[in-house]
């Protein structure tokens, strides 16, 4: 088969390479139209289910709306985690199923689940479904201003949802446009306790009549003269005297209008959240593509969108488009890598042709790089993949693996091309070349499906380290193989074409670098060949030595990311107005602005309509964007620190970055590597747990940032109603509730129509009457059929207390987060010394402690990694063994892999000294390219037993290992120089995740190829002959088999 | 009989002064999530409170099933073991819904007082604690619980 293969390709050389050169072409124009990304798709499967429920506290919110909808969607297949937070007016109910699962299928089993759930919530409440969105989801800021405050925060708002919301999510590939910011008009009509009171209108007369105001209906089908006319009996109101001029009751016979008690205006709906541009007030869209969209062409259009916006819209309304993007992000990371791997390239080029000294031989073996990576691409298209760092990443670190078996062909072309030259009747050069690709194709096929199978295994990693490095696998394997159908076919082609014709396959001669090499070599061996022991235990000790590095290293998950732009969350004590809490963060937005690297700022103070966090009006989130010269990040977010702390001494900042800070939510809900919750029921004991194991837990070494989640009790005033008491004034409980809601919080009672625009007509007290208890308490509730006036006060007991400010539950349980993260100290170590300090914490009954956040993700990817590094050395040597047919003879190569080990250890400790889980899984990759050097070489000593007659001697071994050094160097060297680029970027965008693996590829290839020259060769001579002889022995008896067959 | 004295002299001493307001309510949020109230001198409750400063700071936190626990802290919020003070302290429920006062007890445990409530019908109510540290008698009230 691949002899055919070889054949054909030689056969229709021309078209193989006009093949070639058309696949190249394709396959450009295809890589240029596929989407950018910077990592691959990481959504875990998750709907979010939002329930607005206005004014409810969050005690009301947990009992009627999160726990029966929890209730009814618990139980759903495949569903793993149910979470859910319950704030004031709000109930977020986050659904995580399991990895892997169809999202589209999940979101058809809640919906089927809602359904029943809707008829268990309160009337008028309604939970909805969020859209399905990326991890990356947030791509974009627009934002809206007045030049000069011209225009009015109503008229910004206004122009924001009904004139650019609708044109931006008619844009293809957004999700959801969550807008916030000035002023959402309505008509509202406020009424005057005292004018009711005087008025004779109670709450029960109020609400009936409301309910009504502005409303068309149907008067169903006229037939008249052959004709059908629909009469609409139509009472809707359309302007403020419409409103004004509507009945709501009478006294002594006498018509009550609406504007006899109470103000018509039009006026600001009530806000739970408030938002900046540079410290300006500012309308804020904060815009979400849909999964799969290209990020920088949804930018893009984007931005013309905004540009051909800001010609239409009124005079005095700027648009903000300079804010925050993704896509800037995600250009500069690919930007980042792409250049790694042109520098790369081209470093590998430069040893090619320091070894081949020969410009047609580079070129042949330098093809097999584009057209490897083009070919990869196309599979990346068919498997639905996009251009992200992971996938470009898998491709760099396959620069070095993906010229080998084109080196291999090209070097034994080039060799039988010049012995075939010496010959008294030369061959046909194209018979040479066909001869010379056949009798390596099985050295190239093994050795590529050693590298590469070593890679399978990984593709069971679960969660998300499974999503971030099965691309890179992917990308990785792909253009493995590409490179190797591409030294099937055409490499031979090429060689074929080009090197017959070659002066230098004339001469018999090494460069000067070989020759140096060669003769160093072979002294080195001469010293070392006769101190097997002295090899073994210096091998044996520096492994050792290395081993003993990994406890003081640290471990992490993953790298950090350099997302360039920053999230500042600034929190207050929830209690605090939404005023005060947007003027407190506004200060801080001002400080950030005053350090010179900062380019701009977008304030979220509080929560947008829509938006799936459950965040109070204690909670300012401010996203930097920077500038992109100037002093260490690290330097500026310490000042940034500095500043707002000394400026407010009540604000606890934190900050992040975008997609860390998603990436954190995905993974366990906290933001924090450490996350220790605590379960139980009462939420006073839980906070007392929870402050417990916090002071047990400060002072514990390598532990930082020790915080309790702010579930705290906030002021509530509460209206108790007295059973007996409205019992006695014929009042009924519920109807009372609900007509104190209406008029305390509002009611919506109707709309009013203007152009396309619909605004709501919103109707409570007005300020005076709602502005203390004691003006709540006079509120006319009732007027009996005695005439007298039943107030407030005289059926409720209105006091000031306390309540919950948000209650947060798992799986059903609630529960209360201590988090933390480390510095300085191993992770493990860490969560150990945790452990032992809330052992001594004792939990009442019922409560529980579970420990978890990012180092859970991080133990169980290293325990998968460790199970998956089994399979994958069982099957490396499984297939040397099938090779090899000699225990001795794969373990000897296999030994390649600690003397990887031992450079890889090295490194990481000399550069950052963490192990996180892109470490783990370049030691895996190491494994496959550090036993490729073990195999060229004993495969060649038993090439020389075999072939060339050669006995087992120290000869025989230093002739074949100075013979095959070259080869071995030619490999390795190219697969460190191809990953150097990577290597010298720590923290750059785009290569934070591929820094360690590069640097482990450096030191672990390093370590292996050095070594190899050194212990290969003593182990083999001193513990491979009795298993080479039996190999011998095996191949003969197979010639002889063939033969009498 | 010394015992009911002293607990009548207390209950007694607390609900005359229960409603005339116990100083200005501390700025401070709680440490563990509780009501906070200022500890000021007993024997000074009927002076204003220019001239019964407090004297430190108490934290009530509740449980559903009515244990509850008194956490001490001085003026700038430190935590104070309740160690050096009298082992017990003595709790009184003002419900004035219900026109009932309640007796309990806590006692000391490292750093809070402990004790079980009597449950209540009606809300809100009051509950003050009067405890000693050497001779002097201290008192602490936490209004509109529920």
């Amino acid at each position: 088969m691949l002899n055919w293969i070889i054949k054909f390709a030689l056969r229709n050389r021309l078209f193989v390479v006009v093949m070639s050169i058309a696949i190249f072409v394709y396959g450009g124009f295809v890589a240029f139209k596929m989407p950018v990304d910077v990592f691959p798709d990481l959504n875990r499967p998750v709907v979010t289910i939002m329930t607005e429920a206005q004014g409810l506290a969050p005690e009301e919110v947990e009992i009627l709306i999160s726990l029966p909808l929890e209730t009814t969607l618990n139980g759903i297949p495949g569903l793993e985690r149910i979470r859910s937070s319950s704030g004031i007016g709000l109930s977020i109910v986050y659904l995580e199923f399991e990895w892997g699962t169809d999202i589209y299928k999940n979101r058809q089993f809640v919906n089927e689940r809602l359904q029943i759930a809707k008829d268990r919530l309160p009337e008028n409440v309604v939970p909805i479904m969020a859209p399905t969105s990326s991890i990356m989801g947030e791509i974009q800021f627009l934002g809206l201003r007045s030049e000069g405050n011209e225009v009015d925060p109503m008229e910004l708002r206004t122009v924001a949802d009904w004139v650019v919301r609708p044109r931006l999510m008619a844009l293809t590939g957004i999700s959801q446009v969550i807008v916030m910011g000035g002023d959402v008009k309505q008509f509202q009509i406020l009424f005057s306790s005292e004018k009711l009171l005087k008025m004779g209108i109670d709450l029960a007369t109020l609400k009936q009549s409301l309910s009504s105001i502005s409303q068309n209906t149907t008067g169903g089908f006229l037939d008249a003269e052959g004709k059908e006319l629909l009469i609409r009996p139509i009472g809707r109101a359309e302007s403020i005297e419409d409103i004004e001029n509507t009945m709501i009751g009478q006294v002594l016979g006498r018509p009550v209008y609406v504007k006899d008690v109470a103000e018509v205006k039009i006026g600001s709906r009530i806000k739970r959240g408030k938002s900046s541009i540079n410290g300006a007030p500012a309308v804020i869209f904060s815009i979400q593509k849909q999964p799969g969209a290209n990020t920088i062409d949804l930018t893009k259009q984007i931005d013309a969108f905004a540009e051909d916006l800001q010609k239409t819209l009124p005079p005095g309304i700027i648009i903000e488009k300079d804010l925050f993007k993704q896509a800037h992000f995600i250009q500069n990371s690919v930007n980042n890598v792409q250049e790694a791997m042109l520098e790369g390239i081209v470093l590998v080029g430069l040893i090619l042709f320091i070894f081949l000294v020969n410009a047609r031989t580079t070129f042949i073996t330098l093809t097999a790089i584009p057209l490897s990576f083009i070919v990869a691409t196309l599979i990346f298209k068919w498997f639905g993949l996009s251009i992200n760092t992971m996938t470009l990443g898998g491709l760099a670190i396959a620069i070095g693996e993906v010229i080998d078996d084109a080196t291999v062909d090209v070097e034994n072309v080039f060799r039988r091309l010049r012995e075939n030259k010496q010959l008294p009747n030369p061959k046909s050069s194209i018979v040479v070349v066909y001869e010379a690709s056949s009798e390596i194709r099985n050295s190239i096929v093994f050795s590529t499906a050693i590298v590469a199978l070593v890679f399978v295994p990984l593709f069971a990693l679960d969660g998300i380290e499974g999503k971030l490095f099965a691309p890179l696998g992917i990308a990785y394997i792909v253009s493995l193989f590409a490179s190797l159908i591409v030294s099937l076919t055409l490499t031979p082609a090429l060689c074929s074409y080009l090197l017959p014709q070659l002066k230098a396959i004339t001469h018999d001669k090494d460069s000067a670098v070989v020759s140096f090499i060669k003769r160093n070599a072979e002294r080195v061996l001469k010293r070392t060949l006769n101190h097997p022991y002295m090899v073994i235990f210096g091998g044996l000790a520096l492994l050792g030595g290395t081993l003993a590095l990994l406890p003081l290293m640290g471990k992490n998950f993953l790298p950090e990311f350099n997302e360039g732009t920053a999230t500042i969350t600034a929190l207050y004590r929830p209690g605090i107005s939404l005023d005060e809490s947007d003027r407190k963060a506004n200060e801080i937005e001002k400080i950030i602005l005053t350090i010179p690297e900062v380019k701009s700022t977008v304030r979220r103070t509080g929560r947008a309509e829509l938006d799936e966090h459950a965040e109070g009006v204690h909670y300012s989130e401010i996203d930097v964007d920077f500038k992109p010269d100037g002093r260490d990040r690290e330097i500026v977010l310490e000042e940034i620190r500095t500043k707002a702390k000394a400026s407010d001494p009540d604000v606890f900042m934190n900050i992040g970055q975008p997609i860390s800070h998603r990436l954190d939510h995905l993974l366990s809900g906290v933001r924090a590597q450490i996350a220790i919750k605590v379960f139980g029921q009462d939420l006073s004991e839980l906070r007392r747990l929870a402050n417990e194991i916090s002071s047990n837990l400060e002072g514990t070494e390598g532990l930082v940032d020790l915080q309790i989640e702010q579930l705290i009790s906030v002021p509530q005033l509460k209206m108790v109603v007295d059973r007996e008491l409205s019992g006695v004034n014929r009042i009924n409980v519920g109807e009372l509730t609900n007509e104190l809601e209406i008029a305390l919080n509002g009611d919506y009672v109707g709309k009013i129509i203007e152009g396309q625009m619909v605004f709501d007509i919103f109707t409570r007290l007005d300020d005076e009457s709602r502005a203390s208890p004691e003006s709540i308490e006079n509120t006319l509730v009732k007027i009996l059929p005695s005439g007298d006036h039943v107030k407030a006060k005289d059926v409720v007991d209105i006091y000031q207390g306390t309540g919950p400010n948000m209650i947060n539950k798992e799986n059903l349980q609630r529960r209360i987060i201590i988090s933390a993260n480390t510095a300085g100290r191993d992770l493990q170590a860490v969560v150990d010394d945790i452990n032992k300090k809330i052992e001594k914490v004792k939990l009442p009954q019922g409560y529980y402690v579970k420990l978890g956040g990012q180092f859970e993700n991080q133990q169980n990817a290293s325990r998968m990694i460790g199970i998956l590094s089994i399979f994958s050395m069982l099957s490396i040597f499984f297939l040397l063994y099938i090779h090899f047919r000699s225990t001795i003879l794969s373990l000897q190569i296999m030994l390649n892999v600690p003397m990887a080990l031992i450079g890889s250890i090295i490194a990481i400790f000399i550069t950052e000294r963490v192990l996180s889980v892109a470490t783990l899984v370049a030691f895996i990759t190491l494994c496959g390219i550090a036993s490729r050097n073990g195999i060229m070489m004993i495969s060649h000593y038993l090439h020389l037993l075999k072939e060339e007659g050669e006995d087992f001697t120290e000869k025989m071994v230093i002739r074949g290992t100075v013979e095959r050094m070259i080869p071995v160097l030619m490999t390795a060297v190219p697969s460190i120089l191809a990953v150097i680029p990577l290597a010298l970027s720590q923290g750059e965008p785009g290569k934070e995740i591929l820094y360690p693996v590069g640097v482990v590829i450096i030191g672990g290839v390093l370590s292996s190829t050095l070594l190899d020259l050194i212990v290969t060769p003593t182990i083999f001579y001193h513990f491979g002959k009795k298993s080479s002889m039996k190999w011998l022995h095996h191949e003969q008896n197979k010639h002889l088999n063939k033969e009498l067959i | 009989m010394k015992s009911l004295l002293i607990s009548l002299t207390l209950l007694f001493s607390v609900s005359a002064l229960a409603h005339e307001g116990h100083g200005e309510m501390p700025t401070e949020l709680s440490k563990f999530g509780g009501n906070m109230g200022n500890v000021v001198s007993e024997t000074k409750m009927k002076a204003k409170a220019k001239t019964n400063p407090p004297l430190m700071k108490a934290e009530i936190v509740r449980t559903d099933s009515g244990t509850v626990r008194v956490y001490l802290y001085d003026l700038k919020m430190n935590q104070i073991k309740v160690d050096g003070l009298s082992k017990e302290a003595q709790g009184i429920v003002d419900n004035r819904k219900a026109k009932t006062k309640d007796k309990f007890t806590l006692t000391a445990h490292g750093d809070h007082f402990m004790g079980t409530m009597p449950k209540q019908k009606k809300r809100p109510f009051d509950i003050y604690v009067t405890f000693s540290k050497g001779t002097e008698k201290l008192f602490v009230g936490f209004d509109n619980l529920d």
